[in-house]
């Protein structure tokens, strides 16, 4: 209480520039001719006495500073004396000051724009209702090494019924869909989702209502969907009675009863179906087959809010023994299955987090170049310097009071640094968002936050401080008698500042070695991925996709329209051959299932062989580029005349049936209702296990086109 | 003697800090208490005053530096434990007169108990026989 009143009054003292020094100097100019008055009386001459006053009464200026400092903030008024006199100094050198800023201000914005973006990916909460307590929850088959998955529906309902560790549970799917009656058709992004999606994240729509109960039961007859912002700002012409008003997807008529405000986007690149970010959001239609685990595979995607009371690893606990439990039950489908929750932020932001922490490692690393530079440039001045710091040390001025001011320049020099550095960064994000693959900002807008200029103003005064450490000491240690005659060279000081140069050079060389070392190694692996051999030829491959509405083409519809499609691509000048399959290599998606080879001793449940499986028209492997071993591919009739057949690659063949000849041999496909098939051919690529021709009833298509020119 | 000082342009800073500074303090404590002691018993005084009251009952403590209790009374001041006002001294000058606050009375009897007891247990202390510790 006492020192805080005390601490106030100096500081208004301060801030008002108080200097009632006249009031000490009546005060003492009284007490002495008080006590020379004694004095007198004692029997003194005048002049005695005063002079015996002046002795009693001390050193008057020893006094006043005293006085002086107990009345203001020295500190503060010797800083602002120091930051004064270090403007002064530094406009005297302009050219040093000049580099000096500038190199400090590449090191501080650099690292303020790499963790600008680091704040907003990383550490900015999502802007979701208690976001903390949100996760996506996957499928995991640790036997395959597979952590996460898609979810089977039935596995869904169940974890819905059988968990108590969820606050709400919810599935979405998402599919391509065709938007028509407003102008140019067009594909848009639907998703499906339980009734209870968006009450999960906390969000409701900014016009009209979410899905009832009633609409998510029965979506067929209800046929109702929310919309997104950018939607009905591009399609619908922000028609502000857009509520109530009918839409035409995939040639049938749906309700708008919503429409999700601005900030609303909730977009996992995992799994999607489209990779696109949901536009349209529809009740998820849940099928009455998909309560049979044997004929339903794996394709939800799960988001769930813990309880409050709980944790995520409780949860994570309680959800292991509800999948112990189903796996037990269902052994055929669920046998080795795991359930993983990943927290929703780290879902968002999982793949971009060792990226970013190397940039901002890597932009650190920059900063301490900088810093030392800008020390051993400190340091080479500080030589022309040491008759001004020794006629300060002469005139009684402590060693602690001269790195103090010596400080307080190489400080001033990163505040400047700090704020052209600011500049600087506003710019390089820019750059940079402009630059990030879109995935990375979907969810993330970088901006400016206290977080931010906190960081920018922590790097400033580190950098300042570090620059000017030992700098400041090794000029400080200068002493007056060494210092002072001319041309003094020789001195234990220029030895050690010599001694200190040299050691940054050290450093720096040491610190760009280790940033080289690791640029060139980032960059080999990028080098090595680009080319890593996908199994085909990526050069002069082209590929769209389309999808047709399910009432509009029925099967022979489908079937007609992409040979047709497929027939006319054919004969543009240019295009050597066309095919389609159903998922794009590397697209994150794709079939998979349990296989069993004729003629082995059946395996025991859970314990079948797996693989994926790509689904392609015939011609897919010349188009492709895939070299063909043995046999020969699909002609496209095998539809027609019911053939049962599939391709394989080599590491299956080696795999299942080393040292023998696979072609003809037999597997039981699970997918294909448990048919025997033929082996038909084996293919020299890696990516894809097994290949199977392309049947219709697969509900969209969607095409890979390929042009080679000759 | 009272000429402003020369305020060079090289900022030069005191020399005698450290050690010198630990015990200055120990020195302006017991000083303030002094002070306010005087002032309790006096009545409102001027420095002077206070000086020559202190020097009268503890002559080595201020017999060196009759300066330095001004920034005492300053701090004092500024604590709040006392005021200062203009008057009139003996031989009719302007003088600074201090007075005790309310606050300064309640700090003075707070230090006062705290003072004697330490002195209590220090004495007591030294009025301990080798014998009476085992």
């Amino acid at each position: 209480m006492r020192s805080l009143r005390r601490f106030f009054v100096r500081l208004v003292n301060f801030a008002t520039r108080r200097r009632d020094d006249e009031r000490l100097r009546e005060e003492i100019e009284g007490h002495l001719a008080l006590e020379a008055a004694e004095n007198q009386r004692a029997g003194l001459s005048p002049a005695e006495a005063r002079r015996q006053a002046l002795l009693t009464f001390g050193p008057v200026e020893a006094v006043k500073e005293d006085y002086r400092a107990e009345r203001g903030m020295m500190f503060m008024e010797t800083l602002l004396q120091d930051v004064r006199y270090a403007f002064h100094i530094l406009r005297k050198s302009p050219g040093f000051t000049a580099v000096a800023v500038l190199t400090l201000a590449l090191g501080i914005g650099a690292n303020t724009a790499i963790f600008s973006v680091v704040d907003a990916v990383l550490l900015k909460p999502l802007r979701f209702e208690r976001p903390a307590s949100l996760a996506i929850i996957w499928e995991s088959l640790p036997k395959y090494g597979i952590d996460r998955n898609t979810v089977s529906p039935a596995n869904f309902l169940d974890w819905q019924d059988q968990n108590r560790a969820f606050s709400g549970m919810a599935a979405f799917l998402d599919q391509p869909t065709n938007l028509t009656g407003t102008g140019q058709p067009e594909q848009v992004d639907v998703e499906c989702v339980s009734a209870n999606f968006f009450s999960i994240l906390g969000v409701e729509p900014v016009l009209g209502r979410a899905f009832s109960r009633e609409e998510s039961a029965n979506p067929a007859k209800a046929n109702v969907v929310v919309l997104s912002y950018g939607l009905w700002k591009s399609k619908f012409g922000a028609d502000p009675n857009i509520v109530g008003r009918s839409i035409e997807l995939n040639g049938e008529s749906a309700t708008v009863i919503g429409l999700m405000g601005a900030d609303f986007d909730l977009y996992i690149d995992e799994f999607s179906m489209t990779h696109e970010r949901p536009q349209v959001w529809a009740p998820l239609d849940v099928r009455p087959e998909w309560h049979d685990r044997t004929k339903v595979g794996r394709f939800l995607r799960v988001i769930a809010r813990v309880k409050p009371e709980l944790s995520l690893a409780q949860a994570q606990a309680e959800m292991n023994v509800v999948a112990a439990g189903l796996a037990a039950r269902y052994p055929e489908s669920d046998k080795g299955w795991g359930i993983a929750l990943v927290p929703l932020h780290d879902q968002l932001s999982g793949a971009f987090r060792p990226a970013l922490l190397i940039l901002l490692g890597s932009v650190g690393f920059v900063l301490l170049i900088a810093c030392a530079n800008v020390s051993s440039l400190l340091l080479s001045r500080a030589a022309g310097r040491r008759r001004e710091i020794a006629i300060r040390v002469a005139l009684g001025a402590s060693r602690r009071r001269i790195v103090q001011q010596l400080l307080t320049e190489s400080v001033l020099l990163g505040v400047i640094g700090g704020v052209l550095g600011a500049f600087f960064a506003l710019w390089t994000t820019e750059a940079f968002v402009q630059a990030a693959p879109p995935s990375l900002l979907d969810f993330a807008a970088v901006s400016i936050n206290w977080r931010i200029f906190a960081f920018a103003a922590g790097v400033t005064l580190a950098a300042g401080l570090l620059a000017g450490f030992l700098p400041s000491f090794m000029g400080a240690s200068a002493n007056a008698a060494s210092a002072l005659p001319e041309g003094d060279r020789t001195s234990s000081a220029g030895r050690k500042s010599l001694v200190a140069r040299s050691s940054f050079v050290i450093s720096e060389v040491s610190l760009a070695l280790v940033l080289l070392a690791g640029s060139s190694l980032l960059i080999q692996s990028f080098f090595r991925l680009m080319h890593v051999d996908a199994g085909f030829q990526v050069s002069h491959l082209l590929t769209f996709q389309i999808s047709l509405p399910s009432p509009k083409y029925n099967e022979q519809a489908r079937s007609a329209f992409f040979e047709e499609l497929l027939r006319k691509i054919r004969t543009l000048p240019g295009a050597i051959s066309t095919s389609a399959d159903v998922t794009p290599p590397f697209s994150g998606v794709g079939a998979a299932t349990d296989f069993a080879i004729v003629g082995e001793p059946v395996q025991p449940v859970g314990e079948a062989h797996g693989t994926a499986v790509r689904v392609v028209e015939s011609d897919y492997f010349r188009t492709m580029g895939i070299p063909l071993l043995h046999g020969r591919t699909f002609d496209g009739r095998e539809f027609a005349q019911q053939r049962n057949v599939v391709v394989i690659n080599r590491a299956f063949a080696e795999k299942y049936f080393p040292g023998k000849n696979p072609l003809g041999q037999k597997v039981i496909i699970d997918m294909k209702d448990k048919n025997l098939t033929r082996l038909w051919a084996w293919s020299a690529t890696f990516t894809n296990p097994i290949w199977l021709p392309l049947l219709t009833p697969w509900r969209t298509g969607r095409i890979r086109k390929s042009l080679i020119p000759p | 003697l009272f000429s402003q000082r020369l305020c060079g342009n090289l900022p030069v800073g005191k020399q005698n800090e450290g050690a010198m500074k630990e015990k200055k303090d120990v020195l302006q404590g017991t000083l303030a208490l002094m002070i306010l002691k005087t002032l309790d018993v006096l009545g409102p005084l001027h420095g002077y005053g206070i000086a020559r009251r202190i020097e009268r009952i503890s002559r080595d403590v201020l017999s060196v530096n009759q300066g330095s209790l001004y920034p005492v009374l300053l701090k004092l001041e500024q604590e709040g434990a006392i005021a200062s006002g203009w008057g009139a001294s003996e031989n009719n000058r302007r003088a600074r007169f201090y007075r005790l606050t309310r606050a300064g009375r309640k700090r003075l009897q707070a230090e006062t108990k705290d003072w004697e007891q330490t002195a209590a247990i220090i004495s007591r202390f030294f009025e301990v026989k080798a014998g009476d510790l085992t």
